[in-house]
């Protein structure tokens, strides 16, 4: 009997612990302030007032760690689509990978595209988060929910943007665990987010993306207008930069479920 | 020697053939008008094809989309191009359902043997084409999109040939690749 107690109790155990290697954090429904998006203009009693913008986020769960070199590794065994020399075109550019052999284990995967990225999601039964569900997680400090206008944050985060590019990417989970139990939210790398091509920059040199009736239907969307949040205008300045098939030495992922 | 450079040439040519960007690796399934299920590369016909995607909640830009692709079939048909075909496909994922899109076709009277409505699954398979062919857009949450106007043309094997990415760029680049593309096959 104590020994079927004790195997109940190994099973309990390690089920736990497998849920923990999986590796997913909650974070918990709330809103947000949108520094990044420019006010609301909203008509009351026939006098116009400005609002600032929120975004809401419902529950969800978040990879700890963004996804290491190992985990796309093995993958890739399972997936062999993927492989830089079976990939579609399609989904990759000539970047794909680039490095990937050289890499440290614990490494952040990084060169891989949106596709890829979205297919190891699908494969571990997650998807990547949300523009807003990003946001919202990584606007988290140690100890806030919201530090987007806290000025210690923002110079942390502001000075990684700023050092010199070095292709040597530290180990997942070496920058800081935020609130929610979510590593290197900055500081590590950049991130794919689902909807990346939501962002819209005014004033880029870019052919197609300045704003232009003829080009876009309905109203704009992002005017950086709080110069506070450079850093959140950097990321947004960088996602609308990309294509789907881009790979970049910095830029990896972590899935939502 | 000489041999092993040929075949190692060779077998570069060979996987960059095999990785030219073609719809084809979209695998998701798409509602035709008449609610038939077909991915979007099986909607392409053995000929060239023009896709966009828009919504048709749209006021302003979309009909501009469809005017601006009536203008380069136009073009098209001068240069000796008849027989190309049109997809649109939506991003509207909630509103623009297969009826929907029906009614709007009839009104806008697009032929059907032409012109392919598409309506996606979910928002997840929208997205994968929207960044497959390079477009912006945003749900307003309002019943309005913010988004970028991207036509594409497509090779008979779903593979994307050129694109513009707005509204008052000629159709110079499309027709240009349309004349590439027919030479090589004529090669081939």
């Amino acid at each position: 009997m104590k020994k079927l107690e004790r195997l109940v109790l190994c099973i309990v155990l390690l089920s736990t612990l497998s849920a923990g290697a999986s590796g997913l954090v909650s974070v918990s429904k709330g809103r947000l302030e949108a520094i990044w998006l420019s006010p609301m203009s909203v008509k009351i009693k026939n006098q116009t007032k400005t609002t600032r913008s929120f975004i809401q986020v419902k529950d969800f769960k978040l990879m700890a760690k963004a996804v290491t070199v190992k985990q796309f590794k093995e993958f890739l065994e399972k997936n062999s689509d993927w492989r830089k020399d079976k990939v579609s075109g399609l989904f990759t550019d000539a970047n794909y990978l680039h490095g990937f052999e050289n890499a440290r284990d614990n490494s952040p995967v990084t060169n891989v595209s949106w596709f890829a990225a979205r297919a190891y999601c699908k494969s571990q039964g997650l998807r990547l988060p949300t523009l807003n569900e990003w946001e919202y997680a990584a606007a988290a400090s140690e100890t806030l929910r919201d530090a987007n206008k806290n000025e210690l944050f923002l110079k942390r985060i502001l000075e990684w943007y700023g050092e010199p590019q070095t292709e040597q990417i530290k180990e997942v989970g070496s920058i800081y665990k935020n609130l929610y139990g979510a590593y290197d939210m900055h500081g590590l790398i950049w991130e794919w987010v689902e909807d990346f091509n939501t962002t819209f920059v005014t004033g880029e040199s870019r052919e197609d993306s300045s704003f232009n009736k003829d080009m876009f239907c309905g109203a704009g969307s992002l005017a950086s207008n709080d110069k506070e949040n450079y850093a959140a205008f950097m990321r947004f300045a960088f996602r609308s930069s990309l294509k789907g098939k881009s790979s970049i030495w910095n830029l990896g992922f972590r899935c939502a479920q | 020697m000489k041999k092993n450079i040929y075949l190692a040439l060779l077998i570069i040519i060979l996987t960059q053939l095999s990785q030219a960007a073609s719809l084809t690796d979209i695998k998701s399934k798409w509602l035709t008008v008449d609610n038939k299920e077909q991915s979007v590369s099986s909607t392409v016909g053995q000929s060239y094809t023009l896709i966009a995607m828009v919504y048709t909640g749209c006021a302003h830009a979309c009909p501009m989309t469809i005017s601006k692709i009536q203008r380069i079939l136009k073009d098209f048909e001068a240069q000796g191009f008849k027989n190309v075909n049109v997809i649109l496909a939506s991003f509207d994922v909630k509103n623009d359902r297969p009826a929907k899109l029906k009614k709007y076709q009839l009104e806008r009277k697009l032929d059907v043997n032409k012109w392919n409505f598409l309506s996606a699954a979910s928002d997840d398979d929208a997205r994968e084409l929207s960044v497959a062919l390079g477009i912006s857009y945003k749900d307003l949450g309002d019943g309005d999109f913010s988004h970028s106007n991207a036509i594409t043309l497509l090779g008979p094997r779903a593979e994307i040939l050129a694109s513009i990415d707005n509204l008052n760029a000629s159709s110079d680049k499309l027709i240009e690749a349309l004349k590439a593309h027919t030479a090589k096959a004529k090669v081939q």
